[in-house]
Formats: C-alpha cells, sequence, structure tokens
C-alpha cells in the first residue's frame, strides 16, 4: 500500500511537472506580425562545393528576375523583382516558404533560363540586405540553355479499375522535339531519379559531390542507336511505355499503347509485346524482371545524354564502380544509384504526391524549380506540358521555363499522343 | 494508474448505490426540487459545499435512447444520430459515514452517428480544437463512453471549515466507418479539491482548485489504396490539403492530443430561513498540445485557453413552500492557436523536426451571458405541481486569423419557456407533462475571409455551411410526457418512463429542420 500511495504521488509530481512545462514553453508567445526580408539569387555555372561558396558568373545578370515566395502552409504568393545585386526585397506573413526564380538571359546568341528555386525557407524575422548577402539560403542557379528535347508527358499514377483493384502496367512517357531543328535519340538516356517515391527523408550525397552538381538515378534506360538512326524532327514525339499493350483489355478505365515506340523492357517474357522494340537499361541496382514500375505517388525523370568522349553503357554504371553512388543517409545503407553530372541534363520533371511537397523534390531547382502531381494515386491522369503555341503543321511548341510547378497541367483522358503532336518517319507505328 | 482510479470511483459509486434508500419518497420531480434546493451542488464545483447543502439521499439509475434527425446542425455533426445510454447517479449526507456527504455518478453512452463530414480525428469535434484531419467523405462514426465522477464533503473540523474532493473521469473511443478512418482514444481525468469556511451567521466563503489532464489519440488510417483528399485544419477556412491512402500519405494521419488544464473557483454563500444565494467565479487555464508524428514528433500547434466564468445564483422559499430560483450566469472562453514553423533536420545521425519559430496565428473568443427564471408550485405529494420557467442568452462567437487577416463574428439571441404540470392519476401513479418552447435570433454576423482556399469545399462546405448554422434564425418547440410508478421497494423508490420531443425549425432555405426524440426508463430510490 506504501508502494502505491508512493507511486500515486510520483506520477502526480510526474503530471504536474509536465502540466507546468507546456505552460511556460508557450507563456510569451507573440502575436504573428508581418516579417520584412530580403533574398540573394545568384548565378554560377562553377561546381559548386558542399559548403555551398560560389562564384557568380558575370556573363549572367541576376538583375530584373521575377521572385515568387509561396507561402507552404497557405499558398499565400508574395512576387518581387531582383535589383541590380540580385537582391529582392518585400513584406511577408512570416512562415515556411519556398522561394523560386525565373528569368531568361542571352548570352553568346543563345537564350538561357536563370531558374532556380528552393523549398521549406523559414522566414521568421526580418533580414536586411547585408544579411541577405552573408545568407547560405539563397538561390543558386545555373544557366540553362534553352534545348529542344524534352519530356512532353508522363503517365504514372495508373488508373483504378471500374469494379474493382487497380492498374499501373500502363505507365507511359514522351519524349518531343520541341525546337526548329532535326535532334538524334541515339544514345539519349531517360533515367528514373531516387529515390522511387518522394520521402520526407530527402536522400543526401557524399560532400565531395559538391551541391547540385549531379542528379542521382536509381534506373537509367538508354535508347539504342549509332548516332543517326532515330531522327526526331520539330513536332515529332517517341513513346516509352512499361508494357505496350491494348490496356483496356485488362481495365477499361485504361487506355491503349500498344503502338508505342519503344517498351521499357525488365526481362519478363510472357509480357513482352514482339511488335514494339525494347530498349535496355544500363544502370538497375536492383532489377525487377516482372515488370518496372516508377511508383505511382510521383517519380522524378531526367533526360539526359552523355559527351561522346563517354562511353555510357552498363559498366560506366558498374557496381562498385566510380559513378556508382551511395546515398548517405539511406539508413539500410544499400541504396546505390547512377551519378549523372548535371551538364548533360537535357530536362528534367519533378511529380510530387501532392503540391504541399515541395519540401521533398530530388531534382536540383535549376533543372526544375518546382513539381507537378496528379494529386492522387490511380487517378487515371497525365501530366503534359501546356501549349504555349502551335507550328504552322499543327505540331504544339510547349511552355518550357524548367518550372513544372507551371508548365505542366493534368490530362483525364490518356492517349498515345496529344496536341498535334506527330511520330516520327521510322517508327513501327504511324 | 487508470485502473486504480477506474476501480476506485466504481467502488465509490457502487457503494452509493447500494446504501440504504433515502427516507422520503424520491422521484423524478422530487430529485429535481432537491438539486434546485441545493445551489453549492447545482452551481458551483466545490464538493464540500455539499456539506452546506446537505441535500437529501437520492439514487437513481436509467436507460435511455436518443435520436437526433435533420439537416440543421454543425457540419461535422450526423444527420441522423442515434444513443443509447446507462446513467446512474446517488448521493446526498450519509448518517452512516460520519455524516459525510457523497455524490457519484456513471454514464455509459454508446453513439451512432451517420454521415458527418469534415472530421477524421476528433471524437467531440464541437469542443474548440482547431488542429484536426478532416476529409470531405460522408462517414459513420460508431463512439462510446465510460464517465465516472464522485464528490465528498467530510464533517466540520474545528466548528468551522469543511473540507470536500471531487474528480472526474471518461474514457471513450470512437471508429469512423470510411476512409481515412481513424480509431480515436481519450482519457479526461480530473480532481478538484475544496474547502468551504463557515464565516458564522449563514456566511460561508469557499474555494477550489482544478487540475485536468486530457488525452485524445487517433490515426486515420486508410483499408484501400485509393487516395483520400484530407484537409489538415488549423483555423475555419485556414488548411494544407493532403492525400491519405493505405499505400502512400502525403498528409500526417495522426493527431495526438494532450492537454493540461489548472484553475480554481472562489464563492461565497448566504442563507437564512427563507432565502439563499451562492455567488461562484471560476478560472481555468488549458494549455493543449497536438503532435502529428510520433516517430519524428513535429508539433501541429498548441492551443492555450483561459476560461471564467461568474454565477449568481438565489432561491427564494415562500412561506407555501413555492419555490423561486433566479441564475444568471457570465461565461468567457478564449483561446488562441499557436502555430509552430518547422523544418525536418534530415542526416544519417539525427532526424527530427526544428521548430524554428512559434506564432499565435488565431484567436477564438466566445461568451454568453445567461439569465434563468424557474417557478415551483409546491405539492406535498408530487413535489411539485407547477413548474414554469424562462431563460435567456446573449452569445457572442467571435473568431479571427491574423495573417492573412480574417474574421468571423456571430452574436445571438435565445429565449426559451417550458410549463411542467405534474398529475396524480391515483394514489401510485402520477403523469408529468412538459412543454416547450423557444427562438433564437441573430443579432450580427459578418466573415471576411482574405486566405487563399476560398475555392475550395473545405472552406464553402465546411467554414461557410458552419457560419450560415451559426447566424441561422430558429423557433423550437417541444414536450415530454414522464410517467410514475411510487411506493416501490420500501415505498420510498418509483419507476419512471419518458417521452420527449423537440422539434428544431430554421428559417432561410439553407436548412430544413432537425428533430430530437428522447425516451428513457429508470428507477429513483
Amino acid at each position: 500500500m506504501k508502494y502505491r500511495i508512493s507511486g500515486l504521488m510520483a506520477a502526480l509530481a510526474l503530471l504536474c511537472t509536465s502540466c507546468i512545462d507546456m505552460m511556460e514553453d508557450v507563456k510569451d508567445v507573440e502575436k504573428v506580425q508581418p516579417v520584412e526580408v530580403s533574398f540573394q539569387v545568384n548565378a554560377t555555372t562553377q561546381f559548386v562545393p558542399f559548403d555551398g561558396t560560389i562564384t557568380p558568373d558575370p556573363n549572367f545578370s541576376t538583375e530584373g528576375l521575377e521572385v515568387t515566395f509561396t507561402n507552404s502552409k497557405t499558398s499565400q504568393i508574395y512576387k518581387g523583382t531582383t535589383d541590380a545585386e540580385g537582391i529582392v526585397t518585400m513584406n511577408v506573413d512570416p512562415g515556411v516558404y519556398n522561394i523560386a526564380a525565373y528569368g531568361i538571359a542571352e548570352f553568346n546568341g543563345s537564350d538561357y533560363l536563370i531558374n532556380g528555386a528552393l523549398s521549406s525557407i523559414s522566414l521568421i524575422k526580418n533580414i536586411t540586405r547585408e544579411e541577405a548577402k552573408e545568407s547560405k539560403d539563397r538561390i543558386v542557379t545555373r544557366p540553362a540553355k534553352v534545348g529542344s528535347l524534352m519530356i512532353s508527358e508522363i503517365y504514372y499514377c495508373g488508373s483504378k479499375h471500374p469494379d474493382d483493384g487497380t492498374w499501373f502496367r500502363d505507365q507511359s512517357y514522351r519524349i518531343y522535339n520541341n525546337g526548329d531543328e532535326v535532334e538524334y535519340l541515339d544514345g539519349v538516356c531517360f533515367a528514373q531519379i531516387n529515390t522511387q517515391n518522394p520521402s520526407v527523408t530527402v536522400p543526401t550525397y557524399p560532400e565531395e559531390d559538391g551541391l547540385g552538381n549531379f542528379v542521382y538515378a536509381i534506373l537509367v534506360w538508354k535508347i539504342p542507336g549509332s548516332g543517326t538512326e532515330y531522327p526526331l524532327q520539330p513536332g515529332e514525339s517517341v513513346v516509352l511505355v512499361q508494357e505496350a499493350a491494348d490496356h483496356t483489355v485488362s481495365n477499361s478505365a485504361s487506355f491503349d499503347n500498344s503502338k508505342a515506340t519503344w517498351e521499357c523492357w525488365s526481362g519478363n517474357d510472357s509480357r513482352d509485346n514482339g511488335l514494339v522494340p525494347n530498349i535496355p537499361y544500363i544502370y538497375w541496382l536492383s532489377p525487377n524482371k516482372s515488370q518496372w514500375n516508377c511508383g505511382v505517388q510521383g517519380p522524378a525523370f531526367v533526360l539526359f545524354r552523355a559527351p561522346k568522349e563517354v562511353t555510357l553503357n552498363e559498366d560506366y554504371y558498374r557496381n562498385g564502380g566510380p559513378n556508382v553512388i551511395l546515398q548517405t543517409n539511406d539508413k539500410y545503407g544499400e541504396n546505390f544509384t547512377a551519378r549523372i553530372p548535371a551538364d548533360w541534363v537535357l530536362d528534367a520533371v519533378e511529380a510530387l504526391a501532392n503540391k504541399d511537397q515541395l519540401a521533398r523534390k530530388r531534382i536540383p531547382s535549376y533543372m526544375d524549380a518546382g513539381a507537378t502531381t496528379t494529386g492522387s494515386i490511380y487517378a487515371t491522369t497525365a501530366l503534359c506540358r501546356k501549349v504555349a503555341s502551335t507550328r504552322a503543321d499543327g505540331t504544339p511548341i510547349y511552355q518550357d521555363t524548367n518550372n513544372s510547378t507551371n508548365d505542366f497541367e493534368p490530362q483525364t483522358e490518356l492517349m498515345l499522343r496529344r496536341h498535334g503532336e506527330k511520330a516520327p518517319a521510322w517508327s513501327n507505328w504511324q | 494508474m487508470k485502473h486504480i482510479i477506474t476501480s476506485t470511483m466504481a467502488v465509490l459509486l457502487f457503494g452509493l448505490c447500494a446504501m440504504p434508500a433515502a427516507q422520503a419518497q424520491n422521484t423524478s420531480s422530487s430529485i429535481e426540487k432537491s438539486k434546485s434546493e441545493s445551489l453549492w451542488t447545482s452551481t458551483t464545483d466545490n464538493a464540500a459545499g455539499g456539506m452546506i447543502d446537505a441535500q437529501e439521499k437520492y439514487a437513481t439509475a436509467n436507460f435511455g435512447f436518443e435520436r437526433e434527425q435533420g439537416d440543421f446542425k454543425p457540419t461535422q455533426i450526423g444527420d441522423d444520430n442515434t444513443a443509447f445510454t446507462f446513467h446512474t447517479e446517488g448521493g446526498g449526507i450519509y448518517k452512516q459515514v460520519n455524516n459525510m456527504y457523497l455524490w457519484g455518478s456513471f454514464t455509459y453512452t454508446r453513439d451512432d452517428i451517420e454521415d458527418a463530414r469534415w472530421n477524421a480525428t476528433l471524437l467531440d469535434p464541437l469542443r474548440g480544437m482547431p488542429f484536426f484531419l478532416a476529409d470531405e467523405n460522408y462517414s459513420d462514426w460508431k463512439n462510446q463512453s465510460y464517465e465516472l465522477a464522485f464528490k465528498a464533503g467530510f464533517p466540520k473540523l474545528w466548528d468551522r471549515l469543511y473540507v470536500g474532493i471531487g474528480a472526474t473521469y471518461k474514457a471513450a473511443q470512437g471508429a469512423k466507418q470510411i476512409d481515412p478512418r481513424p480509431l480515436t482514444k481519450l482519457s479526461d481525468f480530473s480532481v478538484t479539491p475544496s474547502i468551504v469556511v463557515d464565516l458564522g451567521k449563514q456566511h460561508h466563503v469557499g474555494a477550489n482548485f482544478l487540475y485536468r489532464s486530457y488525452r485524445e489519440d487517433g490515426t486515420a488510417s486508410c483499408l484501400n489504396p485509393l487516395s483520400h483528399q484530407v484537409y489538415e485544419m488549423v483555423a475555419p477556412g485556414f488548411f494544407s490539403p493532403g492525400t491519405l491512402s493505405n499505400l502512400s500519405n502525403s498528409a500526417n494521419a495522426l493527431r495526438s492530443y494532450n492537454a493540461n488544464t489548472l484553475g480554481g473557483g472562489l464563492q461565497y454563500g448566504y442563507s437564512q430561513d427563507n432565502f439563499e444565494v451562492v455567488l461562484s467565479g471560476n478560472y481555468a487555464y488549458k494549455v493543449e498540445d497536438v503532435f502529428c508524428n510520433y516517430m519524428h514528433p513535429q508539433m501541429s500547434g498548441t492551443v492555450k485557453e483561459h476560461q471564467w466564468d461568474l454565477t449568481l445564483a438565489g432561491n427564494y422559499h415562500f412561506d407555501n413552500g413555492n419555490l423561486l430560483s433566479l441564475t444568471f450566469k457570465h461565461s468567457d472562453r478564449d483561446y488562441v492557436g499557436i502555430e509552430y514553423f518547422q523544418t525536418f533536420y534530415n542526416t544519417a545521425e539525427r532526424q527530427e523536426w526544428i521548430t524554428d519559430a512559434v506564432y499565435e496565428r488565431s484567436n477564438f473568443q466566445i461568451s454568453d451571458q445567461m439569465l434563468k427564471i424557474d417557478y415551483m408550485v409546491a405539492d406535498e405529494e408530487l413535489a411539485y405541481r407547477w413548474m414554469f420557467g424562462l431563460e435567456g442568452h446573449l452569445n457572442d462567437d467571435y473568431y479571427i486569423y491574423y495573417l492573412p487577416e480574417s474574421v468571423r463574428e456571430v452574436k445571438t439571441a435565445t429565449l426559451s419557456a417550458y410549463a411542467k404540470r405534474n398529475i396524480a392519476l391515483a394514489e401510485r401513479h402520477s403523469l408529468q407533462i412538459q412543454v416547450r418552447g423557444g427562438f433564437s435570433s441573430n443579432l450580427e454576423g459578418s466573415f471576411t475571409y482574405a486566405g487563399t482556399r476560398g475555392e475550395s469545399i473545405a472552406y464553402t462546405e465546411f467554414a461557410v455551411a458552419d457560419y450560415e448554422y451559426m447566424c441561422t434564425d430558429y423557433t423550437t418547440f417541444g414536450g415530454e410526457l414522464a410517467y410514475t410508478f411510487k411506493g416501490l421497494f420500501k415505498k420510498t423508490a418509483s419507476l419512471f418512463a419518458s417521452a420527449s420531443y423537440d422539434h428544431i425549425s430554421p428559417s432561410g432555405n439553407y436548412f430544413d429542420k432537425r428533430n430530437v426524440m428522447l425516451f428513457k426508463v429508470g428507477l429513483n430510490f
């Protein structure tokens, strides 16, 4: 009995202590007030070390960039413009912000996108111009030449069967020539970026790789060819699919992608469509021989091409080789990835489970300053670029600001090609 | 700890109910009259005040069935709800226990709620908690709760001081029936030690202390892989959308509530032969933390609440035994919603949410003034023959979200009246008929919203719909029929059965109606 009373008294004392601690914690909390913040944007073309120190490139001015502050909780948006020092100053509601900078610069006769973003930046107190210049919280952009080859549509979320069950074998991706000249697809790679699904644990990599100098893939598909076998004319697209089939047979909510250009074939003979050529993967840590399911929540992809002097094959990305890198914050220590230099990347698309997950972005913001989303899984929704204009031949010119938040829009009608895109002449199907 | 409290209180309750019956005839009307005459126990939380009231012993137990139907309700309340209840309580001055005042109660409730909306977290979504997970699905809930309470007042010490203690314990759980479906569990414990000092010449002053611990916990899991749109609410019209499924969650499915309350009350009482008055005031300060992640504790928010009330209650006994009761009460509840700005510290060695800043971002102020007048026409046989009453409220409900500034304010006045008549049908049979009615009038209503989610249905069909409900005028009418069979056991017990019905008729086209039916059968002894 004595022990019970002592126990009871101890429990009550613990309760009182916890109670008083809770009350003390919020005793002096103040009413929210707006804060005036300054924010710096820099552009560089150099390797960015892990500590983030950069040398701004004088060829690319950051004056006049549009900077958008989006409150990650309330979605409240504030917009401003950078001054001659690349600094923007404005009053915002204190909070956690996603900040994006956007502009176009001309250099050596070519247009370059000056694009960058940071997510989950706490703007909770006034930040002076001087503090902004010293702060590590700044957008460092890499000017990106406006390219022609792009990922014009991704369909990853799958569809729900009208009666029961779900279907993801119809996952499809389209690569499009948005430019004015022919592009050759030979050797172009389509890679899925680590992690497969957006994770609250955003992956980190070795410090010697610096910041944002590479992207890291869990799977790399490579289009074959000797260099000129697969020309893609302006307005033409190719379709890569997990499995080329009339999927409406299995699921009436799905669509027929049996006339795709290539299958991303994982080795499952029973599901191989002999009428659609396969492309090989050159890196896949743990191949799934049944299928390539990129995940239905929100994958991230890059389209890239290695320089001619690099022989990009399975040996380049062999396990244990110098180009296969271990994710440093993977608790199981087994998430090896294929390292892709940033300047190899032609286009990138980040998809997330919803638009409030920007903190889970995997692709550096100068490649893709935002993210697109289907909003839910098995939503029978593809994500396609917005049409900016149309060529005389009726083919589209898509919007490409390196910001998937703005560039992509959902399409609930699934189809192989849309907006007048054409199939290349060498394709099995027209 | 939980078992010790439960078993201690259960033993006390059983003891109270099993004790010999009161000397006088106990009926529902006599118990009602006795409670009206006991101002300390009916208007204060001071258990020692039970010794001043010296209420006659009574005990009652009843089973109830309640059904509410209709769309005139807050959006989070079901369209068609049924509840089964078992309630027992008893107390008074017990000579067998050294003339102590003892009182206890036990209530079991099982609720079947149909087609509730905008709540995927809370057992009681109207309790004043702005941080929760909401979904747009019409969903059923199945809830049950056990509530125990007891009060004890000890005989006078040193011919001047009464000491008392009260405690309550509630355990409840509820399950939402459609994805996303939480299984929410709740425990609520309070203890209220108290004293009353006899100042002589019928003057008494009292004081009580309050400690309350409240825990509520549930995770909105899903059975199927389809994504469900959910909203992480922080205030009316302010939320973050997300999705939940059994495959992936973009919203944090957990909500864990931990509240502590400290408070107290002061009382003054005066009585003469035919007149008594009690003035009491209470203040309570509550802090409630809301977490949304067990593995990496992340704050959803905190509610800091100040609550106070002032009550003046008086009884006048006429020479013919009639009783006039007057009660005035002002209550005020002021709570702020505190939001945290946190970032995830993410390294291989350490992964946790770090708080960058904390701000008060919303404020809710609810005040109510109530004036109540009851007049009881005494009857020796029936406790009272007639009873009439009027009750009026002035209510002000104000809410502000500071940035972007959004303000909602609703002022209403309500007035209700009733008349009850006890009729002796035969020597041991009696009937009580009650008619009642009232109205509510909106005095002022405005909602200026400056948030970014004005197009979302979580604003239009939740925040706006509730605002419309708050602003809607309505009339209500109803009645109750209760039959009593007296003279059971040692001629002190009675059996009763009652049925009541209320109809609420709102004005305008936004809502249709609400009907409430209640059936009870029980025993008083």
